[in-house]
């Protein structure tokens, strides 16, 4: 028994790894975790999918990295933080999910969950606002909403008018600004992310 | 005995009163949702209509961008393109002596107070933010960047509510309104919220100036609208399951309208509704209102002209009949 103890090997460099993120806070509990399960007790992810956050931080503080970035779990999270509200030690399942898909998509896993959203920097880079009517993959659920949403959204710049705001949806910032927030956004690296989106989409479409 | 650190004491988080005392009264500077501007633009004139109404201070800059928070809940927006826009438009709005953000979405509300510790916490990113703004001739400095200047818009029309209370026109008596916090605002920040963070009572506290009875609570408020961002567009099926159990939730309490304060749950409540109805073969009839449009209502504005309820898809006939409105 105490042979086998000794053989154990425990890897941390993916845990330093998760935890030099910008976004983890100073305070942060993650090895503090006392499994009681509060965060799967309120997750709705946990309610409707397979994903359990209770069991995501048991598996990440195990070291099982390979099995945690190739998994379809991560994607169910709905980011709504219920986990960080409930958890006595500080934690938060919901911002590790960001890192983690963050870690998995530089692995090469979860890029087709990407490219539908592509338009989203696409039009935060030329019109400084990532919801634009270019930008939303409306034939994810054009059918669903019906024609009555079509000629809300057709009839837009008219109800915009009527209520006495800028006809041009949703609002159009000066072109200084514009220019402005398209060098910043380009000093900021979002070229390359348009460009990773673009290529494994070309590499995932020869694919099948 | 358990240590205070572990055990998690409620006295930490302020009385609504106390909590309300942080709030400035002047100096906004209006921070516009995307997603309003796109879907709901009625929420936003309703917003204008009410501050003017109040005689709020308030800045409306067209210069203002995106807080990339759909983005980054998407997992395609890195934490240095938020946080590098998050600081132009601090940096904007202290250079307009404008220094509080009032937002009108509860994500606008969570991302810029997460990119403001983000950059305190790390001085590596923050230097790097500022090297990028200072490209384009924009000087921020360390303490335009406080997450305790960020402000859910509803917080301030909170901080008015006795003003609110003098000024009601239409008269909601007679109406029971349930009342929906979006989560980024109380789960991200919970000690930032007025009062209680497991049973926020803040927008019940301002439809009861309405004359509407308010349902403080009931089973599933803490639940999330659903959306998941992703789930809303590629995972349709657990996205429309969590909004059956809310929008059921609020039916079982009797409620007819719903009050939501981010465009994102409004989507998803209202444009959702009549397709769940038909997928579960069962009749809600909710109808939902952002806050600023419920108060704008109640202020006297058009329901068309101003409120903008000609963008919703859950029609809200029945009310405006009531109120005599049509």
């Amino acid at each position: 028994m105490s042979k086998n103890l000794k053989e154990i090997h425990y890897d941390n460099s993916f845990l330093k790894e998760l935890l030099s993120d910008v976004r983890i806070p100073k305070d942060f509990g993650l090895k503090k975790c006392i499994q009681c399960g509060n965060c799967s007790s309120v997750c709705p992810a946990a309610r409707y999918t397979p994903y359990r956050p209770r069991k995501l931080v048991h598996d990440l503080l195990m070291g099982h990295k390979e099995s945690i970035l190739q998994s379809e779990d991560i994607w169910y999270c709905f980011s709504c933080f219920s986990c960080n509200l409930r958890c006595p030690r500080s934690n938060n399942p919901g911002l590790l999910i960001h890192i983690l898909r963050n870690l998995a998509n530089l692995q090469g896993f979860g890029w087709k969950k990407l490219f539908p959203f592509k338009n989203y920097l696409i039009s935060l880079k030329n019109f400084g606002l990532g919801l634009t009517p270019f930008s939303i993959p409306t034939e994810l659920f054009d059918q669903e909403l019906g024609e009555e949403w079509k000629k809300i959204r057709e009839n837009l710049p008219e109800i915009l008018l009527q209520l006495g705001m800028n006809p041009i949806a949703p609002r159009e910032l000066p072109f200084e600004a514009r220019e402005q927030i398209k060098t910043v956004l380009e000093l900021a690296g979002i070229d390359q992310v348009i460009e990773m989106l673009d290529n494994a989409e070309k590499e995932c479409s020869q694919g099948f | 005995m358990l240590k205070k650190s572990v055990v998690r004491d409620f006295n930490e988080y302020l009385g609504m009163k106390l909590m309300s005392k942080s709030i400035p009264e002047h100096g906004f500077y209006l921070f516009k949702s995307c997603f309003i501007g796109l879907e709901y633009p009625g929420a936003e004139s309703s917003a204008r209509f009410v501050l003017d109404k109040l005689g709020v201070d308030y800045y409306d800059d067209p210069r203002q961008s995106c807080c990339t928070g759909m983005g980054m809940n998407l997992d395609i927006v890195s934490p240095l393109i938020t946080a590098v826009l998050a600081a132009r438009n601090f940096t904007l709005a202290n250079e307009t002596n404008h220094p509080f953000f009032a937002t009108m979405c509860s994500t606008c509300y969570g991302v810029n107070k997460e990119a403001c510790e983000w950059m305190n916490h790390n001085p590596s990113l923050y230097e790097q933010v500022k090297d990028i703004l200072t490209k384009v001739g924009l000087k921020v400095k360390k303490e335009y960047l406080k997450a305790e200047n960020v402000f859910h818009l509803f917080q301030v029309l909170y901080k008015w509510k006795e003003a609110i209370k003098d000024k009601v026109e239409v008269d909601f008596n007679g109406m029971r309104i349930a009342t929906h916090h979006g989560c980024h605002f109380y789960k991200l920040f919970p000690k930032d919220t007025l009062g209680d963070p497991e049973n926020v009572q803040g927008l019940d506290e301002l439809v009861q100036l309405t004359g509407a009875e308010s349902i403080s609570w009931y089973p599933e408020k803490n639940l999330c609208c659903g959306s998941g961002f992703r789930h809303r567009f590629l995972n349709r099926e657990i996205s429309y399951a969590a909004a059956y159990d809310k929008l059921m939730s609020v039916k079982d309490a009797g409620a007819e309208i719903l009050i939501n304060m981010c465009p994102m749950c409004a989507f998803q409540f209202d444009r959702s509704e009549a397709i769940i109805e038909k997928n579960m073969a069962v009749e809600m009839g909710i109808m939902h209102l952002n806050i600023a449009q419920l108060l704008a209502l109640s202020l006297g504005a058009d329901p068309f002209n101003v409120v903008g309820l000609q963008t919703h898809s859950v029609k809200l006939d029945p009310i405006l009949s009531k109120l005599r409105l049509i």
